[in-house]
């Protein structure tokens, strides 16, 4: 692991933490607050 | 009176839709242009793009898609027709037929190959070759371009036809019994295999302790460690774009034809987040995560990136097969790795049937049954000369004009009809509508301006840069000429009849869709 430099650790982790935030926010408001398209019917 | 087909449940259309963006470029494109592109420095970029090109193209093709569905179209004649009432638009949709369908043709034969690398795999076909020219020449000869272990190509031809096979049965049985349930089960699964070779490449480091520079580890520092000197280059733009554009699978006329089965006030705008969202995990965390670091693990960073700049299949199909014959467990981690791929490449492909089939149904009165085989038939005849020509060239041809090219010009068109002819203050009471998250208002005016400045300055540098020095072959050699010739009087007759099938549909209903019942009742 002390291969990978502290700019590459920095920048994965922003980059996995904007990618985690864009599944996390949507899935978690669509799956917890029970919107779903078959209400519609 | 039967209603038109809608998705069964919010979490399968997500994943059908998911499953529609996450392809083989996820795994092997998005690497390879970021290592190539100044590592974490391509990521700016990249997010940049994300935020002003694919996420407001991507909920504009959602919203075209549903308004067109409540008129009963689920191709891109019929909605941009419904939408702008100009007689030019439909045929410009035309595109959206031709390119949908020209990709898959190609892009089966393609996704057939990790098919049978797949099943190589686990009967150890491949287990013998540790060394990447002969993984190569393997690749080669059963694609049936030079010499090597088959004699034939009736290995090729068979996986061939049994993705075929697979695509069409999933097709044949509709939106939700077929696809929405096909995607619901892959897109799960490709993510727990994609994510037990992450944590793979965790855990395996460095292979070799006498070669303390052969690690995973360097793989992953070499595609995220920033050039910030690449971002003053217009190269790097560029590619963070193109990629963009091509892993949220815009401008095909698929994502269209997938929404139009959403109901009138159907959220889009969460759903496509959502959406993006398990693309962008697929692509940065899974994707960026496998190939590159496995490979320097094995080959080291200095040939990784010879195998790299070789292009995406050198280095996702022939060093990672190589590697694979080396390991314990290798054949179960191949088997793995390469049905990902062929997982990923199918939940891209039916998608692509998807808008021929809904457009002979609702123009032409053609039943379930009955428009799956025509694009079946069709589909069997296309990927007979990406097979029998692939060594002449043809197969690149076609990617560039049709998987290239012409999706710039839809995106562009399409936005331009949304914002400027539909116009935005009603595209944006579209967007809005049913809507479970406020839209940030911004996207107003990126959508209006933004996006399609960017598509023309994205157009404009490809047309001087690549598509001029295309048209006029150079580089090509000299006996591959005639055959890319041959693909592109192919694409100009698919495309005039589709347009011919435009005007005469038009001609006959005045382009009205067909309703279910009718279409049940059909021919």
């Amino acid at each position: 692991m002390e291969q990978v430099s502290t700019e590459a650790l920095i920048f994965m982790g922003l980059g996995w933490a904007f990618v985690l935030l864009l599944v996390i926010y949507p899935m978690k408001k669509i799956l917890t607050s029970k919107i779903s398209y078959e209400e519609d019917d | 009176m039967a209603e038109r087909e809608h998705w069964n449940n919010r979490l399968g259309l997500i994943f059908a839709m998911a499953g529609n963006a996450v392809g083989l470029g996820n795994f092997l494109r998005f690497p390879v242009q970021a290592a190539q592109n100044g590592g974490g420095a391509f990521m700016i970029p990249y997010f940049i793009a994300f935020l002003l090109l694919g996420i407001p193209l991507m909920w504009v093709e959602w919203s075209i898609g549903r308004r067109g569905g409540q008129y009963g179209h689920g191709s891109l004649p019929g909605m941009f027709d419904t939408l702008t009432q100009n007689k030019v638009a439909k045929y410009i949709g035309a595109l959206g037929l031709l390119i949908s369908f020209l990709v898959m043709v190609y892009y089966v034969y393609i996704i057939s190959w990790t098919l049978g690398f797949s099943f190589f795999s686990i009967i150890g076909t491949f287990d013998g070759i540790h060394d990447i020219e002969t993984m190569k020449t393997f690749l080669y000869s059963y694609q049936g371009n030079g010499a090597g272990y088959f004699t034939s190509q009736w290995p090729a031809y068979f996986f061939l036809m049994l993705t075929l096979v697979i695509n069409f049965y999933i097709l044949s049985k509709g939106i939700s019994g077929g696809i929405e349930k096909f995607a619901t089960i892959a897109i799960p699964t490709l993510i727990g295999f994609g994510l037990l070779l992450v944590v793979w490449v965790f855990f395996l480091g460095t292979p070799d302790p006498t070669k303390p520079e052969f690690s995973t580890f360097v793989g992953i520092d070499y595609i995220w460690k920033p050039d910030f000197s690449l971002l003053t280059t217009s190269n790097i733009w560029l590619a963070a774009a193109g990629q963009v554009f091509f892993t949220l699978s815009v401008g095909m006329g698929t994502l269209q034809a997938y929404a139009s089965y959403l109901k009138k006030d159907d959220d889009i705008i969460l759903s496509g987040l959502a959406t993006a969202g398990i693309n962008e995990f697929s692509e940065v965390i899974i994707g960026g995560m496998i190939a590159i670091p496995i490979a320097t693990a094995f080959f080291g960073l200095a040939m990784t990136q010879d195998i790299a700049a070789g292009g995406a299949f050198n280095l996702g199909i022939v060093a990672m097969a190589s590697v694979f014959t080396d390991i314990p467990f290798g054949s179960i981690l191949s088997f793995i790795w390469f049905i990902l791929l062929f997982v990923a490449g199918v939940t891209s492909s039916v998608a692509m049937a998807q808008p021929l089939i809904s457009f002979l149904q609702e123009q032409f009165r053609f039943n379930r049954k009955k428009s799956t085989i025509t694009v079946g038939i069709l589909m069997l005849l296309g990927v007979h000369f990406v097979f029998l020509f692939f060594e002449h060239g043809v197969l690149d041809e076609l990617d560039y004009w049709v998987g290239t090219f012409a999706l710039v010009v839809v995106s562009l068109a399409e936005v331009i009809l949304f914002a400027w002819v539909f116009g935005m203050k009603k595209g944006w009471e579209e967007l809005s509508r049913g809507s479970d998250i406020k839209i940030p208002r911004i996207f107003y005016y990126i959508i209006k301006y933004v996006t399609p400045a960017y598509l023309i300055f994205i157009l404009t540098f490809w047309t001087f840069d690549s598509a001029i020095p295309t048209l006029l072959f150079k580089g090509v050699k000299e006996s591959e000429i005639i055959y890319r010739l041959g693909a592109r009087v192919f694409i100009v007759v698919i495309l005039i009849s589709f347009i011919s099938m435009i005007w005469l549909a038009w001609k006959r209903n005045n382009g009205k869709a067909f309703t279910q019942d009718e279409i049940e009742g059909g021919k």
